[in-house]
């Protein structure tokens, strides 16, 4: 199973190359593992990582957008200002800040570490205190002269992502506190309400900013593992499919190699063999191995069959074992195509287990229903006096485990193992017939 | 007449009669704790030697080239079990029904030549004591008839041992499950069998076909006519009989 490629069903020109670098990086594009597009719709990914490149997306926007706003007042804020050098130095210490800021965000893809966001705030609290030095106190609300504020908030939004709700407190407590000494000069009836909403903001927009980026951030995380957990599930299928087809032929072939087989056996054997190799082909071309269309009987579904006749059907080709059938009380159960192949592949792996392992002289498989009218349930037991195991459902074998129990359950097939050492082995399989 | 034979203090008394005569000269080899009184190619000679025996050994097919007109199949068995002799088939016959028409015709045991030796010397013994020994494919076939209500005589503990037996469960595993010793079931196996040969010697094959879902006449080339109570065993009753061999 391989992932389709970057750029999906897109033209060459608009496929998109495994490299990531620059812009590529932050937007997902580029991502050889996750879809992305070019062209009218740059699409982050939805993963935790992808959110925290959305994170530095926002982060870096809000920074330089602050920037490119404070940029116009410079020459109006240097005119006003009662130390020139001063305030060029402080509007420097703050774009520069909000520069390095957007460049390390942007080369690594995620927020700051709690560590240089609480640098990052630290810096802006010098800012808007300087502020006090060299902003005009008149021009310190309402305008771009005095930038402070809106620096301030977009310092307190950068820090909604940052993985420490510690960190995030004490730069917002800092920030806000800095806000208000900066402010606090100008405080008079008229401009208290202002004030007092600049500060606010600052307050409202970190706390829900935070709350919101949080959330995005657990959504994602589950996200994370719900693909992790379908990956699992997935890889977990496909051996499971890989252990259906091959089992039995890998068995079979092993004991095709034994010198010791007698002919009729090795007869027995081979004939197996040609069945397994068909089944083998069918699920390295892809092909869904329980589909009768391409079981290993290799030909169409014959439509629904008894089951003393699916079962006699296996007991053809196991002639070597000292195999007694009685399926009498059976004959009015009825199996679909696909029940009864996986019992054929299911029951075939039992008895060559029996072959494999048991020493049996006697192999018992009988099979009982109930009477017609009523509720339809079945009972195949397979019975070998060979020398047994101690059974453990956790350490079950792949034969027993996934081509007898696992295989048969979709099927509405219920398997049992019970065995004695020295006493052989019964394999209970029950069923009920759907109507 | 088929008394079990009390071996205390000798050894098991056994006469095989097979036309083979690998197997005539093989089995005292294999079995040397058996004492063999005779060997023969064919029923005549043994019932005119009357050998000493607590069993025979009987092949099913034993007319050839150079015994064409010897008695086989279920005559044969009549002939002997009509002597007093108990007898236990050997043979590679497989067919169920055939196998169940030698009980119907008196055998007291049927052991496959595929079976290992020891499995033979204890079906011998088991016959020896009075039991009857069925193969799993006749036991299966008797389950049939108990279900289809044509053999009604068993107790719900025989039917429960016989059961497990037609699951190929040995004593050991059924004690586990009915909680019942393993003499106890072994016991109730006895019943079983016995009622199950009696059945089978009583029973018109036309029932039998009925019970097992078979058209009509499909028993009439394996099976004897049954015997009316009291009536003594005649191997001319059964002459048709030679033809067992004859497959369908």
């Amino acid at each position: 199973m391989s992932a389709p490629a970057p750029g999906g069903d897109r033209p060459p020109s608009e496929r998109v190359g495994p490299t990531r670098t620059g812009w590529g990086r932050l937007s997902g594009v580029g991502n050889e593992t996750e879809p992305a597009t070019v062209g009218a719709g740059v699409k982050v990914p939805t993963t935790a990582a992808g959110t925290d490149r959305a994170f530095a997306l926002l982060i870096l926007g809000m920074r330089l957008g602050t920037v490119v706003q404070m940029a116009p007042s410079l020459p109006q804020g240097l005119s006003e200002s009662p130390t020139r050098l001063g305030y060029l130095l402080v509007w420097l210490l703050a774009a520069g800040t909000a520069t390095v800021v957007s460049v390390v965000v942007w080369r690594s893809g995620r927020p700051l570490s709690p560590r240089w966001y609480l640098v990052d705030a630290a810096i802006c609290s010098l800012v808007v205190l300087l502020g006090l030095v060299v902003v005009p106190e008149q021009v310190r609300l309402g305008t771009w002269v005095g930038y402070q504020p809106a620096y301030a908030l977009s310092v307190v939004c950068s820090g909604v992502a940052v993985r420490s709700n510690r960190a995030w407190l004490a730069a917002l407590v800092a920030v806000v506190a800095a806000d208000v000494a900066y402010l606090l000069p100008t405080l008079s009836t008229d401009t208290a309400a202002t004030l007092l909403g600049n500060v606010l903001t600052l307050v409202v927009l970190a706390g829900v900013g935070r709350w919101v980026a949080l959330y995005i951030r657990r959504i994602a995380e589950d996200g994370d593992r719900a693909r992790a957990q379908a990956l699992d599930l997935g890889r977990r299928e496909e051996e499971r499919r890989a252990q259906l087809a091959i089992h039995n032929g890998a068995a079979v072939i092993r004991m095709l190699g034994d010198p010791a087989l007698d002919d009729r056996a090795r007869f027995m054997l081979q004939e197996e063999a040609q069945r397994e190799a068909r089944r083998m082909r069918s699920y390295l071309r892809g092909r869904d191995h329980t589909d009768p269309f391409l079981s290993a009987s290799g030909a169409a579904p014959a439509g629904p069959v008894s089951l003393p006749h699916a079962v006699g059907r296996v007991c053809d080709r196991f002639g070597d074992l000292p195999l007694h059938a009685t399926l009498d009380l059976a004959d009015t159960v009825v199996l679909d195509d696909t029940a009864a192949e996986a019992l054929d592949h299911a029951l075939a792996s039992v008895l060559l287990n029996v072959r494999d392992h048991s020493r049996a002289e006697t192999v018992v498989i009988h099979a009982d229903a109930e009477e017609p009218g009523g509720d339809g349930a079945w009972v195949l037991t397979v019975h070998d006096d060979g020398v047994g195991f101690t059974p453990d459902p956790e350490q079950l074998g792949v034969g027993l485990r996934e081509v007898v129990i696992n295989q048969l359950r979709p099927h509405g097939m219920e398997v049992e193992v019970s065995s004695t050492p020295g006493l052989g082995t019964t394999v209970t399989i029950s069923g009920r017939v759907v109507t | 007449m088929t008394s079990p034979a009390s071996t205390e203090g000798r050894a098991l008394r056994v006469v095989v009669v097979d036309d083979a005569t690998v197997i005539r000269e093989s089995l005292p080899a294999l079995l040397p704790d058996l004492d063999f009184t005779g060997s023969f190619a064919n029923v005549e000679a043994m019932l005119r030697a009357r050998p000493e025996a607590d069993v025979v050994v009987l092949d099913l097919h034993l007319s050839n080239a150079g015994q064409p007109n010897a008695r086989q199949g279920v005559a044969a068995i009549r002939a002997v079990t009509a002597a007093g002799y108990r007898v236990c088939v050997f043979s590679q016959e497989e067919r169920r029904f055939v196998l169940a028409a030698c009980l119907a015709a008196g055998a007291h045991g049927l052991v496959s030549k595929a079976a290992p030796t020891a499995r033979l010397e204890q079906s011998l013994r088991e016959v020896a004591a009075g039991e009857v020994v069925i193969p799993p494919a006749v036991i299966g076939l008797v389950e049939v008839l108990v279900r289809r209500n044509s053999l009604t005589i068993l107790s719900d503990r025989q039917r429960h041992v016989l059961s497990g037996r037609a699951r190929g469960l040995t004593y050991a595993e059924m004690s586990g499950r009915l909680h019942l010793s393993e003499s106890t079931l072994r016991g109730y196996w006895a019943e079983v069998t016995r009622n199950v040969s009696e059945h089978f010697q009583r029973t018109a094959p036309g029932d039998l076909e009925h019970a097992l879902g078979l058209g009509p006449g499909d028993l009439l080339d394996y099976w004897p006519e049954p015997l009316p109570p009291g009536t003594p065993t005649s191997p001319q009753r059964t002459d048709r009989w030679w033809r067992l061999g004859r497959t369908r």
